[in-house]
């Protein structure tokens, strides 16, 4: 498959008949992205939010109204079936259990989709609270623009 | 009750756009955050490696060696001093190769700050990798 997305079209068809029958077709590139922004102002809870809805997976960015920062970055989705588990990671930022990661890993399991999330927010445990329901809420009322 | 309310619901980053290149949707989205700057160019309906690049050179000290920057000709051929590290997906040399070309060759070495790429492209020929860098050129920079 690597071979293949890196081989000019001229040389694939150079190949020899068997290597053709190992090729394996190159993925449809699908629907096509979309994305938006939307803000949450209240109080001290001034949040950016940036999503991209790609094939299959979907990317945020979560950060400050005022500086919009890339920091962390993790990357969550189900595991193959029959398993119900999720995979996450952190791939950049704080090693271990990261907030991004956190909530990766939520939406994961809740829509059973692979996510991206960048959070780039210092959050007391308080305004976490608030800050999720009103992320959870805004999801479902904008479902499309998500899954 | 606090809510997010939606400012943009069209475009939510610095640009987001898809375009033909050589018979094949790309897609494109590009985003200057404070301390990095973003580039997915995809062609695979995902992002299949992401790389985060640092300039080995200051901003301010990063001057080309040729006025209209590097050259094709292979004797005289300076690349962008970059260091790239894969985060995440598969790392091959060829995509490190793509987004080296695509450094030397648009206002990417213009970054002040690291540049996090994502690179999917079905074929990586020469001839792709120009008419992104067109793209770049004149949809992006």
């Amino acid at each position: 498959m690597e071979s293949c997305a890196v081989l000019p079209t001229q040389q694939m068809e150079a190949c020899g008949d068997a290597a053709k029958q190992q090729q394996m077709p190159l993925p449809a590139a699908g629907q096509a992205f979309t994305s938006h922004m939307a803000q949450l102002n209240a109080g001290a809870l001034q949040i950016t939010l940036r999503v991209l809805k790609m094939n299959g997976s979907t990317m945020l960015f979560l950060s400050g109204k005022d500086a919009e920062r890339l920091d962390e970055f993790a990357i969550a989705m189900p595991a193959r079936p029959p398993s119900q588990q999720i995979v996450s990671t952190t791939f950049m930022g704080e090693s271990g259990q990261s907030d991004s990661v956190v909530l990766a890993t939520k939406l994961s399991m809740r829509h059973r989709r692979q996510f991206y999330v960048s959070m780039n927010l210092q959050l007391d445990s308080m305004a976490r609270s608030q800050f999720e329901s009103a992320l959870v809420s805004y999801m479902q009322n904008n479902l499309e623009l998500f899954v | 009750m606090c809510e997010f309310e939606t400012k943009n619901d069209k475009c939510g980053f610095d640009k987001q756009f898809a375009i033909d290149i050589n018979g094949i949707n790309t897609e494109f989205v590009f985003h200057d955050f404070q301390n990095k700057w973003v580039l997915l160019v995809t062609q695979l309906g995902k992002i299949p490696a992401l790389y985060n690049v640092t300039f080995d050179v200051k901003h301010e000290h990063r001057v080309l060696p040729y006025l209209h920057g590097p050259v094709d000709d292979p004797q005289f051929h300076v690349s962008v001093p970059v260091t790239i590290n894969c985060c995440m997906g598969i790392d091959s040399d060829e995509i490190r190769g793509g987004i080296q070309f695509l450094i030397n060759k648009t206002a990417l070495n213009k970054c002040p700050t690291e540049l996090l790429i994502g690179l999917g492209l079905k074929q990586l020929d020469t001839a792709g990798l120009r008419a992104i860098a067109q793209v770049l050129k004149n949809g992006i920079f």
